[in-house]
């Protein structure tokens, strides 16, 4: 039994000539709840794309479940679930016809208890045409159909976009739900850092096509920092601190992004630019994604920004 | 098992447009089977077949009006329900949905063609093998109807089929409308265009089955090795 689910090596795609996903290595281990994140056009797509062989890299290869994504066979597809982006299903199926349609490819393996509850948890019926679901219980029947034929692997693209806060929470739960199954990894995309909080035990954030982070929960929250730094004079233009990723400042304030530097370089960091005093600012997680993501503006959007 | 579900959910999709073209066929094909049968004597009287000893049931004689009736049905039941078929789930955005289950991707496509030929088959074939069989009843009309007549009508259901490939091929084309993507229907055109040249039942037969078989060969090449 491998231990790594899903990988990725030196995985590349280019859209004519328009660089999407750059030599990600990812590695995905089994039991593991991954969340995969990034703004909207940063690659988390085309990456997932990639895996189930939906698309062609340009260079690189992904596997899951050992088996080269390009070449798939059905075995391997059957033991994936999938919740495509935007949950598009067919729109003139009723959800009872759509479970028919679904329980054909999966006839050892298809839960039909578990998919009646989640449509009872979920408050569906079988009778509603899919065209009639709002966008959150489309949501809510693509995971019923993805989580019903018990797959040992499941990939989902943004399942959570466009939903309100409660149909999340409830879609979250009904992933809790699957977590709780033994031996279930699950990678799921997004760019809501408080749902991956909820869930993931591990993360990747994903920028402009190019890995930026791979680590535990925790250690994003520990590496990802903001400081101020306040001076009596003039701001020094070059400030040499390992780990910078942004930089802001006004008169008398400089405020730095940083990610992995520690307290000591830090302090280092003030004697030698000779602030006079500098603070730690609390960054919760949603502000530290925010940071981390945040791209160098080349103008204000709106005039107060300037 | 897994096949039947695709066909079912397949033919789901022709359905209306089987019920539509059945209809379509089968009242139009009446109003022209009761004039046929009312303006006979006329026609007869008139000299109107003094060149012709039988029917040419789809294109010829008093009842010409069978044949391209037949074409037009059939290839406007080939670009729908390829348009159906291939080229509204990419604007749905559905292929992902539909390709990533445990089957090979080659099944999704013969479930297809097998709906739409269910559809061509019962909508245009059987209708028009009724009223071949209507017809050609000993008696009910002043002169026989031949069987290559018959064999005719399925040639015209046949350009109906390729039409269907042509856009299916056309639909599934990433390339640029304006470049390589309306390949399908520009092949599909040439090999209807054949067809209806031939002056025999067994040169139309092949150049359809070559028109065919090349469609069919890039649409499993194009459908297979796109990106979804």
């Amino acid at each position: 039994m491998q231990d790594i689910i899903i990988e990725t090596q030196q995985l590349t795609k280019y859209y004519g000539k328009t660089l999407a996903l750059d030599h990600l290595n990812l590695r995905v281990p089994r039991g593991c709840i991954y969340g995969f994140l990034g703004r909207n056009g940063s690659g988390k797509t085309t990456a997932i794309k990639l895996m189930l062989g939906l698309l062609k890299p340009t260079t690189g290869s992904a596997s899951v479940l050992g088996c080269d994504a390009q070449v798939l066979t059905p075995k391997t597809r059957g033991q994936i679930g999938y919740v495509t982006e935007g949950h598009r299903l067919y729109r003139w199926m009723r959800i009872g016809a759509l479970e028919t349609f679904q329980k054909a490819f999966f006839p050892d393996r298809w839960d039909s208890q578990l998919f009646d509850e989640m449509l009872d948890y979920f408050d569906l019926g079988k009778k509603q045409k899919i065209k009639s679901l709002s966008n959150g219980q489309r949501a809510q029947v693509s995971l019923a159909l993805t989580m019903a034929p018990d797959p040992d692997v499941m990939i989902m693209d943004d399942p959570t976009l466009g939903l309100d806060v409660v149909i999340r929470r409830q879609f979250l739960e009904g992933m809790i739900h699957l977590i709780q199954k033994k031996g279930k990894t699950i990678l799921f995309s997004s760019h809501i850092l408080s749902d991956v909080e909820r869930v993931a035990d591990r993360i990747a954030v994903i920028e402009k096509g190019v890995l930026r982070a791979d680590c535990t929960l925790e250690e994003f929250r520990r590496n990802i920092r903001k400081v101020h730094f306040v001076f009596d004079g003039q701001i020094p233009d070059v400030i040499d601190i390992p780990g910078l990723l942004h930089k802001r400042h006004n008169q008398h304030h400089l405020e730095l992004t940083l990610v992995g530097t520690t307290d000591e370089q830090i302090k280092n960091a003030v004697e030698a630019t000779g602030a006079k005093d500098y603070a730690v600012v609390d960054l919760n997680i949603e502000d530290q994604f925010i940071e981390f993501t945040a791209r160098e503006k080349t103008k204000p959007l709106f005039q107060w920004e300037a | 098992m897994k096949f039947f579900a695709l066909l079912k959910y397949e033919l789901r999709i022709c359905l209306p447009w089987l019920l539509l073209c059945t209809l379509a066929f089968t009242v139009i094909g009446s109003i022209l089977m009761k004039g046929i049968l009312l303006n006979q004597s006329n026609y007869i009287n008139q000299g109107y077949y003094e060149n012709y000893s039988y029917y040419f049931f789809a294109s010829y004689g008093p009842i010409r009006e069978f044949g391209p009736l037949i074409l037009m049905i059939s290839l406007a039941l080939g670009v729908i329900l390829a348009v159906a078929q291939f080229f509204l789930p990419g604007v749905f955005k559905t292929w992902p949905f539909t390709l990533h289950r445990s089957i090979r991707p080659q099944m999704i496509l013969w479930s297809k063609f097998t709906a739409a030929t269910v559809t061509f088959v019962v909508s245009l074939g059987l209708i028009w093998t009724l009223f071949y069989a209507y017809a050609a009843v000993p008696g009910r009309l002043y002169l026989p109807v031949f069987f290559t007549t018959y064999l005719e009508g399925w040639i015209y259901i046949l350009t109906g089929l390729i039409a269907y490939w042509g856009t299916a091929l056309s639909s599934v084309s990433t390339a640029y409308i304006y470049t390589t993507r309306m390949l399908g229907l520009a092949v599909a055109t040439g090999a209807i265009f054949l067809v209806l040249l031939q002056t025999s039942i067994t040169g139309a037969a092949l150049w359809a089955a070559a028109g065919a078989g090349v469609l069919i060969i890039q649409l499993f090449d194009t459908f297979l090795s796109r990106e979804y």
